[in-house]
């Protein structure tokens, strides 16, 4: 299969291109005009209130919205309606939801097992040797053989990580994964993809952790109305916020 | 096989037609008294009249657990021989397969509703009852004006099912030779020998009726749906 | 009352012989009539839910087509139309079958195509009731549709359909004696062959209303014990929408009540 390769638009350290891209939702511009790029091993977070298109974005990215304009470019494939691409690029990009979406008729194991088995054709006991392994790395492996509905929120969402890292995705997306965990659950979450980033990990994530932000973030980019506001190291995206919308969107989270 | 002769369903015409509107009149009456037998029967299960309400709970288990043929069968044989009791001689009172038609889908689609409608009663919300209390509505007044028609709304969409099925159902009349819509096409088939025409005309006939009035069904379920949601 | 049942026919068997005859043969109909039925009715169903034209537009006319028509006159359309519009080598062949099965086998094919309508419906019910984030979970892990269906939304949809399920197990086993209009020998014709022969028709109609209401009673029960058994462990049992779940608790048969009586 001929993949889409576009590597002359991209540098060799850029694993994820957006150019603006534009998304619309019937007369809503969720997304306008969006330019965005992420190097291998650069940890983003996106920040900014609640329809500022911040989980669109990421959602396009894997394509599991579909931009309408501009052109998104990830590992050196460009996302067009090519079901082929998309796969290629949905394998080496893992994602974390808000909800978890773990598959609820399926055990812990079954869950990390499922894609790397189906899709990246590995054998069943490699399979579960590799599930095993990163369940263990999110401190849940005595749980593998429980269903999801028998697991906290916390426990799901660590288990929506190594499922995700099951597939040894290039890029990991996280899409709000603390915001619906009961508060003494989020440290959890929060500590697992701590270490996720310090391994090197090339992470996305849409958060108002801010004490995650400072930690690891390279870059903090804070959109707005569907649009790029402002990008900044988080220190100083933090202390000195050149736009009156993030000063006024940070002074709504931290209190 | 012979080439197809639809000329033929044109010149029977008139003879389907009668047995249509017999099905027609058929699946009106049953409704009618399906839907007002029904909310007895649902009403006095809602009560929890004693013996009444243990007694319909029989009749509604044993009716939708047996097909409807054989429904009809136990009514052809039962219904002279009550109908006998109550005048009093003791001797059974023939009435002819129309009226028992008409009696079986009433009494029968009676069972189906009142299943509807129970359990539309069961989901009214707590609430309006407490609301009525509140008023000092009395217990009448509550059913009639502000339970029932709430149930009777949230229903609708199952009510209309039921009865495009009780539409369909009508055909089984079948075995009681009655001349509704299949029995007129059965009848002509065996006079002219033209089974195929006959029987794909008809099958047509019922599509495009049962089909319309779903599609009807389902446009008023999503403008009840919208409605209900602004 | 039931004596006459174990008298002597006019061909040496007992009336209860016939009765269990046709028993068999509605319990034929109605096993091997599910289980088209069942595969049918998912695939169908399926394909009532993807967005590819190629499979919905037919599915839909599957449905609206199988589910507007009267059993009765599918029946008819199977028994009598069929073999005369198929090829004549073939519809010759087909008028060649034997009595019972030729009965049997229009019997057969009308009703599991018809109970796959119906089940159709209630897959896409189920289908449409999933979270969305579950496709999109799928999604964004690389599964194919055809992996996504066939691992992650089929058997869920197929689990929370369990319940509505049991009223289209008890549907087709009393669409069975539709099949005594084109003259198989089932449990409602072999009763009223016993009423005709014995003029103990109260005898002959309560026989067969008992053993349908065991059938019903079965059907409730093994489904019952499916739903428990399928069951997801830590999930509340599973539900569809209310407006779904009203309908579906509607067309279950009225037996849960009866054992409530019992009690």
């Amino acid at each position: 299969m001929p993949r889409a390769t576009v590597s002359n638009a991209t540098r060799p350290a850029e694993i994820v291109v957006v150019e603006n891209v534009v998304k619309r939702f019937g007369a809503f511009t969720a997304l306008n005009d969006v330019t965005l790029k992420v190097d291998k091993g650069e940890k983003i977070v996106l920040c900014g209130p609640s329809g500022s298109g911040k989980s669109t974005l990421i959602r396009c990215i894997n394509h599991i919205e579909k931009h309408d304009a501009g052109r998104i470019i990830v590992d050196g494939v460009e996302l067009t309606n090519r079901i082929a691409d998309i796969n290629s690029v949905r394998c080496e990009v893992g994602m974390v939801f808000q909800s978890f979406n773990l598959f609820p008729h399926l055990t812990v194991a079954e869950n990390c097992m499922l894609a790397p088995i189906r899709v990246r054709g590995i054998s069943q006991s490699e399979a579960r040797d590799r599930a095993l392994g990163l369940l263990r790395k999110v401190r849940i492996q005595d749980q593998a053989g429980k269903y999801p509905a028998q697991l906290s929120g916390g426990q799901q969402q660590r288990v929506a990580i190594a499922r995700a890292l099951c597939m040894q995705p290039k890029i990991m997306l996280f899409d709000e994964p603390t915001s619906a965990l009961d508060p003494e659950m989020v440290k959890e979450v929060l500590e697992t993809m701590v270490e996720l980033a310090k391994e090197g990990m090339t992470m996305v994530c849409v958060t108002h952790e801010m004490g995650f932000a400072r930690e690891v973030a390279d870059r903090v980019v804070f959109m707005d109305r569907g649009s790029i506001i402002e990008e900044a190291e988080p220190e100083t995206f933090f202390k000195a916020p050149r736009t009156e919308r993030a000063k006024a969107f940070l002074n709504q989270i931290i209190h | 096989m012979n080439a197809l002769d639809f000329s033929i369903v044109a010149q029977s015409w008139p003879y389907l037609w009668s047995g249509l509107l017999f099905s027609l009149s058929l699946t009106a009456a049953a409704f009618a008294i399906g839907m007002i037998l029904g909310t007895c029967l649902a009403l006095a299960q809602h009560f929890e009249i004693p013996v009444v309400a243990q007694i319909i709970r029989g009749y509604v288990a044993i009716i939708r657990s047996i097909p409807l043929i054989l429904v009809l069968f136990w009514f052809f044989f039962l219904v002279p021989i009550v109908l006998g009791h109550l005048s009093g001689n003791g001797r059974p009172i023939p009435i002819g397969a129309t009226y028992t038609a008409f009696i079986t889908f009433g009494l029968f689609e009676a069972a189906y509703y009142s299943e509807i409608i129970r359990v539309g009663l069961r989901a009214v919300n707590k609430g309006q009852f407490e609301a009525c209390q509140a008023l000092a509505l009395s217990t009448y007044d509550t059913y009639r004006h502000i339970v029932l028609p709430q149930v009777l709304r949230v229903a609708s969409p199952i009510i209309l099912s039921q009865t495009i099925i009780l539409f369909q159902d009508t055909s089984l009349v079948y075995v009681l030779s009655l001349t509704d819509l299949l029995g007129a096409a059965s009848k002509l088939a065996q006079l002219n020998g033209r089974l195929v025409e006959m029987y794909l005309v008809i099958a047509v006939a019922y599509l495009v009726i049962s089909s319309a009035t779903s599609q009807c069904v389902a446009i008023l379920r999503k403008r009840y749906a919208v409605a209900a949601a602004r | 009352m039931f004596g006459v049942l174990f008298e002597q026919t006019a061909d040496g068997q007992r009336y209860i012989d016939w009765l269990l005859s046709g028993l068999g043969w509605t319990l034929a109909l109605a096993f091997f009539g599910w289980w088209i039925a069942f595969g049918i009715g998912v695939i169908v169903g399926v394909g009532r839910t993807v967005q590819n034209r190629v499979f919905a537009i037919p599915a839909r006319l599957y449905v609206e087509i199988f589910r507007n028509i009267p059993v009765l006159v599918q029946m008819f359309l199977w028994y009598f139309v069929f073999p005369e519009v198929v090829p004549s080598a073939i519809g010759d062949a087909i008028k060649q079958i034997p009595p019972p099965w030729a009965s049997f086998f229009p019997a057969l094919l009308c009703l599991g195509l018809y109970t796959a309508s119906r089940i159709a419906e209630q897959v896409r019910a189920g289908i449409e009731a999933l979270p969305k984030g579950q496709l999109e979970a799928a999604n964004a892990l690389g599964l194919s549709s055809y992996l996504t269906y066939r691992h992650v939304i089929v058997p869920q949809a197929l689990r929370l359909i369990v319940p509505s399920l049991t009223s289209e197990v008890m549907g087709i086993y009393k669409n069975t004696s539709v099949a005594l209009t084109i003259g198989l020998m089932e449990l409602t014709a072999q009763a009223r062959q016993i009423s005709e022969a014995t003029f103990q028709t109260f005898t002959a109609f309560g026989a067969a209303t008992v053993v349908y209401l065991c059938l019903a009673l079965i059907a409730y029960q093994a489904m019952a014990l499916i739903d428990r058994a399928v069951r997801i462990p830590g999930s509340a049992p599973a539900t569809l929408p209310a407006d779904q779940d009203l309908a579906s608790e509607v067309q279950q048969g009225g037996l849960p009540h009866v054992m409530e009586a019992a009690k």
